[in-house]
């Protein structure tokens, strides 16, 4: 059997994507605010995240306005919500695997 | 284990991160302060509009009709708030359960509108969920299907509990087990089934919004409803029953939670 950290997506697995992927997979659509906010980042780090995860599929970025304002909202993809839940099985596999060689080492 | 154990300590702060951001995201998009002040008034209303009746206890079709009204309005209300909110904070919740929900609350009023006293003390109802017959309640029981395959397809835990109360529901009617259990024609649902409705959609909130202190509330109120109906039966036969009271004080109850969680919400938003 394949260590599960063999089968994780680079796309995915990133820190800043796996965040931006966790607060979608909770929501309807995150605006680009919120996100940016809530994980910290500048406008132009966010952009290029959100880039990589438009380009895998993961992610929809709906660009609007809202009288004059302009809204930006990004939703999660069924692929990148498939992606994102195999990410965490993988991850907590990865935890579970390790308690269980301490327990029997 | 020495090579896994980073592999282990990086994939165990990587899922406390995205949990951590999964609750705050939660916490931002879900709020229940506004429907539970909103349900909370609408039943201090319907003590209003009760009245005491020598015979029956409460005036129950000006309760209904009171219901159809208030009941679609707080549910509105709530749609309003939820979409005010999702533009402050800039997130927005999967609108689908909300729909469902609603919709099925809606023709539970709309079943439960149509109730006929016979003068003899007993009554009759000609919505969806007539007793004695499953074949009266068909309708119900297509409804409970419908609403469990939607459960179903999305995953929705909300929606299978809705899906699951009408079932009972329609059971409850189909068997006429409410009249056995209670040996008085629908005395229970006369009084308090409105209230019962109102705790059902709290607790259908409660499991969409994963909110166990309103899952405690709707429970709370649904048994205090209940007690209520019972209460009254007991008190038919010594006196008019003080119905603006009991609806009256389930109304402050639930008002009461509302501001309790607007001060929490508040709290945990600084």
């Amino acid at each position: 059997m394949s260590h599960p950290a063999n089968g994780l997506d680079e796309v995915v697995h990133q820190r800043v994507r796996l965040g931006i992927l966790a607060v979608l997979a909770e929501a309807k659509h995150a605006d680009f605010r919120y996100l940016k906010e809530t994980l910290q980042l500048t406008d132009g780090n966010l952009s290029s995240h959100l880039q990589v995860l438009e380009d895998a599929g993961c992610a929809m970025v709906d660009k609007s306005f809202e009288g004059r304002k302009p809204r930006t909202k990004v939703r999660i993809t069924k692929r990148g919500r498939l992606a994102f839940e195999d990410e965490i099985a993988r991850l907590r596999d990865i935890v579970v695997r390790f308690e269980k060689s301490g327990r029997s080492g | 284990m020495t090579s896994e154990a980073p592999d282990a300590a990086g994939a165990f702060e990587a899922l406390s991160h995205a949990e951590r951001l999964r609750r705050t995201t939660r916490r931002a998009a879900r709020s229940i302060w506004f429907p539970l002040v909103l349900f909370g008034a609408a039943t201090w209303g319907s003590a209003v509009v009760c009245t005491n009746d020598p015979y029956f206890g409460r005036s129950t079709n000006a309760l209904n009709l009171y219901w159809l009204v208030a009941g679609p309005a707080a549910y509105l209300g709530s749609l309003w708030f939820y979409r005010r909110r999702e533009r402050a904070v800039g997130v927005g919740e999967h609108p689908l359960p909300f729909v469902a929900a609603g919709l099925v609350l809606l023709l539970f009023t709309v079943s439960f509108v149509s109730i006929k006293q016979d003068g003899q003390g007993g009554a009759t109802l000609t919505g969806f969920f007539r007793p004695g017959g499953y074949l009266d309640t068909l309708p119900a029981f297509a409804i409970a299907a419908v609403v469990a395959i939607v459960a179903y397809r999305f995953r929705k835990h909300g929606i299978a509990i809705l899906a699951a109360s009408v079932a009972l529901c329609s059971l409850l009617f189909a068997a006429d087990w409410m009249q056995l259990v209670l040996s008085y024609s629908y005395a229970m649902m006369y009084n308090t089934f409105p209230v019962i409705i109102a705790a059902i959609a709290l607790l259908i909130l409660a499991a969409i919004e994963k909110s166990p202190t309103l899952a405690v509330i709707a429970v709370l109120l649904g048994t205090a409803a209940g007690l209520s109906g019972i209460y009254w039966i007991a008190n038919r036969f010594h006196g008019v029953p003080n119905c603006g009271g009991e609806l009256g004080g389930m109304g402050a109850f639930v008002t009461a939670a509302g501001a309790i969680a607007f001060l929490v919400e508040r709290r945990r938003a600084r």
